[in-house]
């Protein structure tokens, strides 16, 4: 099955390709936007590590699951399958987060080309893999999240506004506009407890503060906690959802 | 490892779907164009609507070169596809038929006296204010017909107008499609895989596989020039020995009292008379072999 | 002159059917509403978030950013309107064969496969983008002229015009690569330069990124005018990038149907 998503998944390469230009040049232009500013190349660093972290942490499920299973009756391809809907979808998405390492490594080359004399990483060699546990719970958060959304889809009709108005929350909370200690006070305390920050927001910060083992571990309990809280409400929406499944259109 | 190889480094084969095709079509003829799945039958089609660039020759539409897509040129001519709609899907027939109107620039008159003729012949009037979604897909066809035909196109490309369609509604798309080359002298072009079409409406084939042209004329002299048999279907009162037959022709099927033979066509009034009068006979009948048989045997040999 | 009636026309008649599926569809026209109207206040929030922390950038104050963010909210508005939905469905239409239908027929295959669909829901959209440039016009005291509301009207168009080659050269390239469906996703991403002053890219000092000057341009050139800023430079270069763009644009167009394979 596996072997099946890859040859997909490196089908089309200006394709994926242009799934990295999109947030590639959305960030460029806000590094554009805070030069001559003070504090530009933290700034910088800060968009070019969303850029980079973005394309591991971030999620693109939501689609598929919603319009192609649930709406037009595909999910009926998985049911009948001996692993659950969750693992068939991470199945699913494992080589797109192949590919993105490759981009990444491409990304990586012409950014410090570009921008290398204001670029500063301060994290040290032995917190690592805690920074890898970081970036791995932050991925769940988004696909645990993005895959319970799409679960919606088996009430509602039309749930296009939602998800853009998800998207929006998303988008702001994550840091995305800007660094979250650079917000108003009210929003920055919002952000800062908000799953999409532990998703987003977090693993880069990881990398970019002179975090202590504390500091690491805070971050990795919460996230903990927000992924308990997602797969508890994944879990009850899979099980009512199912039940309401008609597979119309097979 | 294959796909994240072929990340990297490809291999592209290049293969060609119409391969020096010749042909000349009178104003007014109703010609089928037939062929195997594959063997460029659409694509044909396509370059003679102007939709694809043909990468070398000439082609000429009613003195028109079809890629420039002179505004005339697409006025009077029409390609309908069997698979594919060109009717606002959500909405009901009768408002692309108003949009069409502006594009072809239809009097309104003219307009009205067209719809009124073609829901007629085709019988529409209940289902032109209804969705094209929640149309039958015979229901469907016979709208996509009345929207190709609004500007009343001199030239109608078909291009599998019967497919999935049951054979009341076959039967009745063809009925129409002669009656309009009866009545407007339309030249029409239809590519069709039943033989049927072919067979009741055009006189003329042109038979293409692999891209390459096979064969240009009537499709009567194609059975007659591929076959020089003739088949005996004949009912006994009870059955009779297979040996017994085997003397006077060759046995093809035995069902029962049911016997089909196969013989020449210089031998045929022999073997029957021999049948008749040696044998209690119910009912004999002499036939070609199936046109499927003919054309299905000139694709798999390719010549012709 | 008879060759314009007619298209106006069939154009009337595009706004119709376009109409009657909006009447049809009347939840999705909400939906869409919404999210217009959602991503709209989005880009404001954005806009007034990241000037909250930088102040005055450019040359452009605040409020002047804010104020040529509403210009976009409109101008995107107008566009998304007209245009969008057509470049949306674009890849599948080549990928499925479905643009046979639009090239069959005897009107202009750039102007049939641009602007067959109308988006009602933007419509809303620039209208709100419109009264809240009256209203913060009037709360910063931004006084225009009759001649600077005209002048702007005309450089809107020019501008939506520029946004609309940019558009439709990215979007030609699907008809090698039908499977560029994201190409939008990408323009649309591009267009965000629009948010911004004219002057972010020329202080820049990166000529790479000159590319995306008209972008910013078929924004900031009208709003120029409106908050009375010098815009006769931005006002010409902009006239003619627009020129130039439109017909390579359209020569691209027509060029790239020759490599059109359809689907079978």
């Amino acid at each position: 099955m596996s072997a099946l998503y890859f040859e997909r998944t490196f089908e089309y390469r200006l394709r994926s390709f242009l799934w990295i230009l999109i947030p590639m040049s959305n960030n460029l232009t806000l590094i554009l936007f805070w030069s001559g500013s003070a504090g530009l190349d933290y700034v910088t660093t800060y968009y070019i590590l969303m850029t980079i972290g973005g394309l591991f942490t971030t999620s693109h499920v939501e689609y598929e699951v919603a319009e192609v299973d649930i709406k037009q009756g595909e999910l009926v391809n998985s049911l009948t399958k001996p692993i659950s809907y969750y693992w068939i979808n991470f199945l699913g998405e494992l080589p797109y987060r192949v590919l993105q390492a490759i981009y990444a490594t491409i990304l990586i080359g012409i950014f410090v080309l570009f921008f290398h004399g204001n670029l500063s990483v301060v994290l040290k060699p032995i917190y690592i893999p805690l920074v890898l546990i970081i970036f791995m719970l932050g991925y769940f958060i988004s696909f645990t999240y993005k895959l319970s959304i799409a679960y919606l889809s088996f009430w509602f009709k039309d749930l296009r506004g939602f998800y853009e108005l998800m998207m929006i929350f998303s988008i702001i909370f994550s840091g995305a506009v800007m660094p979250l200690e650079w917000y108003p006070s009210t929003i920055r305390t919002l952000s800062q407890m908000s799953l999409f920050a532990y998703s987003g927001y977090y693993p880069i910060i990881a990398l970019m503060k002179p975090f202590v083992l504390f500091d690491f571990l805070s971050i990795i309990f919460f996230q903990c906690i927000w992924l308990g809280v997602l797969l508890l409400l994944h879990n009850y929406l899979w099980k009512n959802g199912i039940k309401e499944f008609t597979a119309v259109g097979q | 490892m294959g796909s994240v190889h072929s990340f990297f480094k490809r291999t592209y084969e290049t293969s060609k779907a119409v391969d020096d095709i010749s042909f000349s079509i009178k104003q007014g003829e109703l010609v089928g164009f037939i062929g195997p799945n594959g063997a460029g039958k659409t694509t044909t089609l396509k370059c003679l609507s102007g939709l694809i660039y043909p990468t070398s020759g000439d082609i000429s539409v009613l003195g028109y070169k079809p890629f420039d897509r002179d505004h005339s040129f697409l006025r009077s001519i029409s390609l309908v596809m069997g698979q594919k709609s060109q009717l606002w899907w959500d909405l009901p027939p009768m408002e692309s038929y108003l949009l069409y109107k502006e594009m072809y620039d239809i009097p309104a008159i003219q307009f009205k006296d067209t719809l009124d003729e073609l829901t007629d012949l085709l019988e529409l009037a209940d289902i032109l204010k209804v969705q094209v979604r929640k149309l039958s897909l015979g229901q469907r066809m016979k709208c996509e017909l009345v929207a190709q035909l609004l500007h009343r196109p001199k030239i109608l490309f078909l291009d599998e107008p019967t497919i999935g369609l049951d054979i009341v509604m076959q039967q009745k798309i063809r009925s129409f499609v002669r009656q309009y080359n009866e009545k407007y002298n339309a030249t029409i072009l239809l590519t069709s895989h039943y033989m049927d079409d072919v067979e009741e409406l055009c006189k003329r084939v042109i038979i293409i596989n692999h891209g390459k042209l096979l064969y240009d004329g009537l499709l009567s002299e194609i059975v007659s020039k591929h076959t020089q048999l003739k088949r005996i279907s004949v009912v006994f009162e009870q059955p009779v020995a297979r040996e017994a037959l085997e003397k006077i022709g060759k046995v093809v099927a035995v069902e029962g009292q049911n016997v089909t033979l196969e013989t020449t066509k210089e031998h045929v009034a022999f073997v029957a008379g021999q049948l008749l009068s040696h044998y209690p006979v119910i009912d004999l009948t002499i036939e070609e072999p199936q046109i499927e048989e003919v054309i299905s045997g000139i694709f798999s040999s390719a010549k012709v | 002159m008879k060759n314009i009636k007619r298209y106006l026309r069939i154009y009337r008649a595009i706004l119709k059917i376009n109409l009657v599926y909006l009447l049809t569809y009347r939840a999705n026209f909400i939906n869409n509403i919404v999210s217009a109207l959602g991503w709209g206040a989005f880009q404001i929030v954005w806009i007034v978030l990241l000037t909250g922390k930088r102040g005055t950038a450019f040359g452009w104050t605040q409020d002047d950013m804010i104020f040529l963010t509403l210009g976009y909210f409109m101008v995107l508005g107008i566009f998304h309107f007209i245009f969008t939905r057509n470049f949306d469905t674009f890849s599948r239409i080549v990928d499925r064969g479905e643009l046979d239908a639009i090239l069959l027929k005897p009107i202009d295959s750039q102007f049939h496969s641009t602007m067959r669909i109308v988006n009602y829901a933007n419509l809303v959209r620039a209208i709100v983008g419109i009264v809240l440039i009256i209203i913060w016009s009037s709360l910063k005291h931004y006084h225009m002229s009759p001649i600077d509301i005209v002048f702007f009207c005309i450089y809107v168009g020019v501008g939506v015009m520029t946004m609309y080659s940019i558009w439709l050269i990215f979007v030609t390239m699907i008809i090698w690569y039908p499977n560029l469906s994201n190409m939008v996703d990408l323009l649309f991403t591009i267009n965000g330069f629009a948010r911004y002053p004219v002057e972010m890219v020329r202080n820049s000092g990166k000529i790479a990124l000159y590319i995306f000057i008209p972008l910013l341009l078929s924004i900031s050139a009208p709003i120029k005018i409106l908050i009375h800023k010098n815009a006769t430079q931005d006002i010409i270069t902009l006239t003619l990038i627009c020129i130039g763009l439109f017909m390579f644009s359209r020569w691209l167009w027509k060029w790239a149907l020759r490599y059109y394979t359809s689907a079978s």
